[in-house]
């Protein structure tokens, strides 16, 4: 089974201590790439008779680079208004290095715990959180992290938990509005 | 901000040319002059002329019974944007709001609207953001600004993905064209941002302009590049609520901005205080770096998250390793900044001129500065060569590396090169040595980097019929697109017909799940993932050639922690 250290010893390296330990987890897209967007184009002009053979060719979307740390707890709760929510935030990150996560939170939720962690040789943090919806509407827990390699180089992520305290009617409210073709700005503007 | 303040001051005062206008139509005044009926000209033909021109029936007579009067006005005026840029300050990278300014909006499409709001001419803004049309008298017409940029090259839409795809548009108000013959009408799209909350409290209007403005950048060089060059249409989706969590796309959970091969679009992050990115410029210009790659050229990449240091699948690394440099030779400068936070005041950036993450073919740092040096003007340590982006565009396209047997890296890519630009084969393998990269040829043979994974090498096996290779897939790097989850078989075929291709494992983690995926010359052919333990079996029909064949563990895909590892199968072919 997989081991829980996973170590990426460099060989030797052009600059000094370029290469760092990688042993996160990746692929924050795949598993949760809407169908849509899953499959191009078939190409294959042979024909195929395997029963679980997939002429969809299975990708990723193309993400932007970003600190190597993901989330691992899920990525949206419910709550009702005025409730309060107790959730652990859990997160993937590299070991080597130091990390610094903070939360903040949408206007309309409120937020209980330590919301700011400075991490140091973990590859998971957990975060004890009690969330209390202040409003009835779509909010999001902030999760911003930086993360400062061996060699110094910073990179950074946020990520976000949707806290959904909205009426359920909301949904056929949506679909009934008829859509337009425009999203439609006025202009600041000057007739002369 | 400055000029914003005056724009609002003034943006009162033109409120009331329309009802004047209007009032004085309805009542009969103004010299009489009944509304004027327009034919819209063909869009092509406005467009080609830079200046639009609408007709009437009845502009002869009407004019006669004024003869002070002109027959024709021409409108025209300026469309402009705010612009805020990411900064950087020691190690602080943020959006400079203090430094908002009007950038003209290049190239977007211009169009004049009647007062039922069908558009009777169309332009294209020129690169001051300037238009001009031709309209009778008193006409009552509005100016729409699309937040597209099209040409015979290209054609790319800005739209709201949380809002049934709809374009976002820019509208003057319905106003009077006026007797005199010039009227001049500028537009512009307002930032939204509060200098006192320090919050966007308004609008975001010039958001989806910002991003269309810095595509253009990149248009503009891929088009000086190759004129020839015809782009399938791009949507470009942005909202407010596009943020960095993963769901339903139609409610803004993107997840990041990205670009997806399946629906052929980018996703644009714009949720405030978590990450926005259509300021940053050059991470709008990584992910259109992608769709260059995926429809001028071919990839096979996996995608998936990248961290830029970590030895990724090299199809991964090549591709998101020109994401970046594409990025930067269209922007023209050499930092890449992403900005995100509590008021957009953090974020990273990184200096592509040095690379900091480690060399080797499965590097995406590596690949983009050998990239960025192959392309900049500056020359340094092993960078001696300044190709521009043409021989880069040109190797891409070459039918060498488009149909190429094998998968994309940099190494088809250096070939491709090679053969463009024969006379600075020498300065290329610098800048590869450079970058510890020593395989040669587009196979990479001799590659002796192996990224700390000991099978990793040589990077193809080769597999005959009834032959067999030993394969092996581990997670330890990362799951999904580390560098050893898969391994790949280019699978020779003698002749056209039925033949068995399996997988069965022979040691490491118990179970295994063995899976394939195949391709011909860049293009996908199928897969197989049997959910059977230890053996994955394919039988089909092959034409005569080559395969490349992807082989690995499903377990070690899966992104889940607790399952995979390092694992080995016998492939056969029979």
């Amino acid at each position: 089974m997989k081991t829980t250290t996973h170590l990426y010893a460099p060989e030797t390296e052009p600059r000094a201590g370029a290469a760092v330990v990688f042993a996160l987890a990746a692929a924050i897209c795949a598993a949760w790439m809407p169908e849509a967007l899953a499959g191009d184009a078939v190409r294959a002009n042979l024909p195929d008779i395997h029963a679980i053979a997939s002429k969809e060719q299975a990708k990723s979307p193309y993400a932007k680079p970003g600190a190597p740390a993901r989330l691992l707890s899920p990525p949206a709760y419910e709550l009702s208004v005025g409730d309060r929510l107790s959730l652990e935030l859990e997160l993937g990150i590299h070991p080597a290095g130091l990390t610094t996560v903070s939360l903040s939170t949408d206007s309309g939720l409120s937020l209980t715990g330590q919301q700011l962690y400075q991490l140091e040789g973990q590859q998971q943090v957990v975060m004890p959180l009690e969330v209390t919806a202040d409003f009835a509407e779509l909010g999001y827990i902030h999760i911003h992290i930086e993360h400062r390699s061996v060699t110094g180089q910073i990179t950074a992520r946020a990520l976000a938990v949707a806290m959904d305290s909205r009426s359920k009617a909301l949904p056929l409210l949506r679909k009934a509005a008829a859509p337009k073709p425009y999203v439609e700005m006025q202009a600041t503007e000057v007739i002369r | 901000m400055r000029w914003l303040g005056l724009q609002r001051q003034q943006g009162a005062k033109v409120l009331l040319v329309p009802i004047v206008v209007l009032g004085m139509s309805a009542c009969g005044g103004g010299g009489g002059l009944p509304e004027q009926p327009a034919t819209l000209q063909s869009s092509s033909s406005a467009k080609a002329n830079s200046e639009a021109t609408t007709t009437s029936s009845s502009d002869a007579s009407s004019s006669s019974s004024v003869p002070a009067m002109v027959t024709d006005v021409s409108l025209r005026g300026t469309v402009t944007y705010d612009s805020v840029r990411p900064q950087v300050n020691g190690n602080q990278v943020f959006l400079d709001y203090a430094n908002v300014l009007a950038r003209p909006a290049r190239g977007v499409t211009v169009q004049l609207l009647d007062s039922l709001n069908t558009p009777i001419a169309e332009t294209t803004a020129d690169e001051q953001g300037r238009y001009a049309f031709t309209v009778s008298p008193d006409r009552s017409v509005k100016v729409r600004v699309k937040a597209e940029l099209v040409s015979s090259n290209y054609s790319v839409f800005v739209r709201d993905n949380t809002q049934s795809n709809a374009q976002y548009v820019l509208d003057g108000s319905l106003a009077g064209s006026g007797s005199s013959a010039v009227q001049t009408r500028d537009l512009h799209a307002d930032l939204g941002w509060n200098m006192i909350n320090l919050s966007y409290t308004s609008e975001r209007q010039s958001a989806p302009f910002a991003i269309a403005d810095a595509l253009y950048d990149s248009l503009q060089m891929v088009v000086e590049a190759d004129r020839s060059v015809s782009l399938p249409p791009l949507d470009v989706f942005w909202s407010t609520r596009n943020v960095a969590s993963r769901g339903d796309f139609s409610l803004g959970n993107i997840g990041s901005s990205l670009y997806s091969t399946g629906a052929s679009a980018i996703y644009i992050l714009g949720h405030a205080n978590n990450d926005t990115d259509e300021f940053d410029n050059t991470v709008v210009q990584h992910e259109f770096g992608h769709f260059i790659e995926d429809k001028l050229s071919r990839s096979e990449s996996i995608g998936g998250a990248h961290f830029l240091g970590a030895p990724i699948d090299m199809r991964v690394a090549f591709g998101e390793g020109f994401g970046n440099a594409f990025a930067l030779m269209s922007s023209g400068g050499r930092l890449y900044l992403d900005t995100s936070g509590v008021a957009q005041q953090s974020g990273f950036g990184f200096d592509i001129e040095t690379n900091r993450f480690g060399g080797g073919y499965y590097s995406e740092g590596a690949i983009q500065s050998i990239l960025y040096n192959l392309f900049d003007a500056n020359n340094e340590n092993a960078d001696n060569i300044s190709l521009g982006f043409g021989p880069i565009l040109a190797a891409l396209r070459h039918e060498d590396y488009v149909s190429f047997d094998g998968f994309t890296s940099i190494f088809p890519f250096v070939s491709s090169l090679k053969s463009v630009v024969p006379e600075s084969a020498a300065q290329i393998d610098e800048l590869l040595l450079a970058e510890r990269i020593v395989g040669t040829g587009p196979y990479g043979e001799g590659e002796t980097a192996t990224g700390s994974i000991p099978f990793s090498l040589p990077i193809y096996q080769r597999l005959t019929l009834g032959g067999s290779v030993r394969a092996c897939s581990d997670n330890v790097i990362q799951e999904y697109n580390g560098l050893g989850v898969r391994r790949f078989v280019l699978l020779e075929v003698p002749s056209s017909g039925r033949y068995t291709l399996e997988a069965v494992r022979v040691s490491g983690i118990q179970p295994s799940d063995p899976d394939f995926q195949m391709y011909r010359q860049g293009r996908w052919v199928g897969s197989s993932e049997g959910p059977d333990p230890d053996r994955e079996t394919w039988a089909r029909n092959f034409n005569q050639g080559v395969y490349a064949l992807s082989v690995y563990d499903a377990f070690n895909t899966d992104q889940l922690d607790s399952t995979g590892g390092n694992v080995c199968f016998d492939v056969t072919f029979n």
